[in-house]
């Protein structure tokens, strides 16, 4: 009862919170509201190293029922969420990676395959998008995984480990402290630390989880330092990408301030930085679940470019809230 | 960590062993480079050795590609990441397990040397065509290699399966 008590509580200040900043920002709000009470998906990133979708569909005798491949050329399955996926021996030998479907979106943005990649993952733990781009990569080139947290590194290579990725380097720094030459990466990812606003929704929809108490709290000063971060991780990110390079920065949060605040600031402060479509196959299927950037937020306007950026809703895509923005270096 | 490239020698010892025990030819090793740390050997791509020694010298690291031997000299043993990245080139010192035996690896429990037909020294375990992971046979013993953390979670994995 009082759990339950307590779940109404915490879930009725999210949707009032997130009325109070979003409303007029979100399309569709009250479906929106309504998507984070629904439970999120089980969705696996198959290894391709090991395994086609056919066969694994087969293995796990799954039925086409249960399932829903919104984008059919990745390979990405929604499953089940009664089987433990997570003890599964196919899941300890790396056949598969348990991950939202909209994380996936950061990684294809960027156009990867060459013997010469030098690619950054500047906040790589747990290892999700980190063993995803090594497959794009089909473990030519070079990955640098970076993760300062030490118990966070260790789930980074536990992932990098089981699912046999060999082109990969671990440091192990802040990121805005990385100690690479200028210009060293031909692509940089930077997931970058964020409110996580967008993992809010069932199960994870709960009072006493550390993050969700930030959220609640709404501490202005919690906010602030995040913003400082991520502002410095982008500074960092520019000096580190080559001229000709890709720089896509995401947060899984729907804060314009952590979003398109952070890449207009940049824009302005580097002319040769430009902002790029994302480079989703075309014509994209992922279109229909994708809405650009905003241009405007609580009296601030930002560039116009920012609507190049991408804002994902779980009530449009059903996964977690995303942001994904690409730039290119000239 | 300090990094050290193999030496020569070193990695053609490496090379005779991997040949002698698991069937390995020398032409899957033209792909990588090998990595020597205190405790292991690592395998990792070209560019990223030369990265490594080159561009990103100033950096320090915690892994590179993947720890394929743990321990750095003869007798070497070998783990999981050895297994992921030459996979269907190891030809030698594969064991099928029953699954009655599967199961006794994943309990921790050892079987006596005369129900497996292997060699002494770490051996690949299957059940069927699946990887389950290292057993050392020494003695007259096979000894699971398996890491505890993960036996009782696989061995529950295992039952599930065969309802």
């Amino acid at each position: 009862m009082n759990r339950n008590h307590n779940m109404m509580n915490a879930e009725q200040i999210f949707h009032n919170l997130f009325t109070e900043r979003y409303r007029d920002l979100i399309p569709d709000f009250d479906q929106f509201l309504v998507s984070l009470n629904k439970p999120q998906p089980i969705g696996l990133r198959l290894n391709t190293r090991f395994n086609d979708k056919e066969e694994f569909i087969k293995r796990f005798k799954l039925s086409s029922s249960e399932i829903i491949i919104p984008i059919s050329e990745i390979n990405y399955l929604e499953v089940p969420s009664e089987n433990n996926w997570g003890g599964a021996l196919e899941h300890h030998l790396g056949h598969y990676y348990i991950q939202a479907l909209s994380s996936l979106i950061p990684v294809l943005s960027l156009n990867l395959g060459s013997e010469n990649d030098r690619v950054l993952d500047m906040c790589a733990a747990p290892g999700g998008k980190t063993t995803h781009l090594a497959e794009l990569m089909n473990d030519k080139g070079v990955l640098v995984a970076n993760e300062p947290s030490l118990g966070r590194r260790r789930i980074l290579k536990a992932s990098l480990s089981r699912m046999g990725v060999s082109n990969c380097l671990v440091t192990m720094k802040e990121g805005q402290n990385l100690d690479f030459p200028k210009e060293s990466f031909t692509h940089i990812l930077l997931d970058g630390p964020c409110s996580s606003e967008g993992t809010l929704r069932a199960p994870t929809l709960r009072p006493n989880k550390k993050k969700d108490k930030n959220y609640l709290n709404y501490n202005k000063e919690f906010r602030k330092g995040l913003h400082h971060i991520q502002s410095e991780l982008l500074e960092k990110a520019y000096s580190l990408l080559r001229p000709g390079g890709e720089l896509v920065y995401s947060t899984c949060t729907y804060d314009p301030y952590e979003n398109e605040k952070q890449v207009d600031l940049l824009l302005k402060k580097h002319s040769d930085l430009s902002l790029v479509e994302l480079n989703l196959s075309s014509p994209s299927p992922w279109d229909s679940f994708l809405c650009d950037g905003v241009t405007e937020y609580r009296g601030e306007h930002y560039s116009s470019e920012l609507t190049k950026t991408k804002r994902v809703y779980p009530h449009q895509l059903n996964s977690i809230g995303f942001y994904v923005s690409k730039f290119v270096k000239k | 960590m300090s990094v050290n490239l193999l030496k020569n020698d070193e990695l053609e010892q490496l090379k005779d062993y991997c040949l002698k025990h698991y069937g390995l030819n020398y032409e899957v090793w033209a792909e990588v480079s090998a990595i020597k740390t205190k405790d292991a050997i690592w395998l990792v791509n070209h560019q990223a050795e030369a990265f490594l020694c080159h561009e990103g010298v100033n950096e320090e690291y915690e892994s590179i590609g993947l720890r394929c031997f743990s321990g750095v000299c003869f007798p070497y043993k070998i783990t999981d990441g050895f297994v992921k990245i030459f996979d269907n080139e190891i030809k030698k010192k594969k064991l099928n397990l029953k699954e009655s035996q599967a199961r006794a690896m994943l309990k921790g429990e050892s079987i006596p040397y005369e129900e497996v037909v292997g060699h002494d020294g770490y051996n690949l375990l299957f059940i069927g065509n699946t990887y389950l992971g290292i057993g050392l046979k020494k003695g007259d013993q096979l000894i699971s290699q398996i890491p505890k953390a993960l036996r009782s979670q696989l061995a529950k994995d295992l039952e599930i399966r065969n309802e």
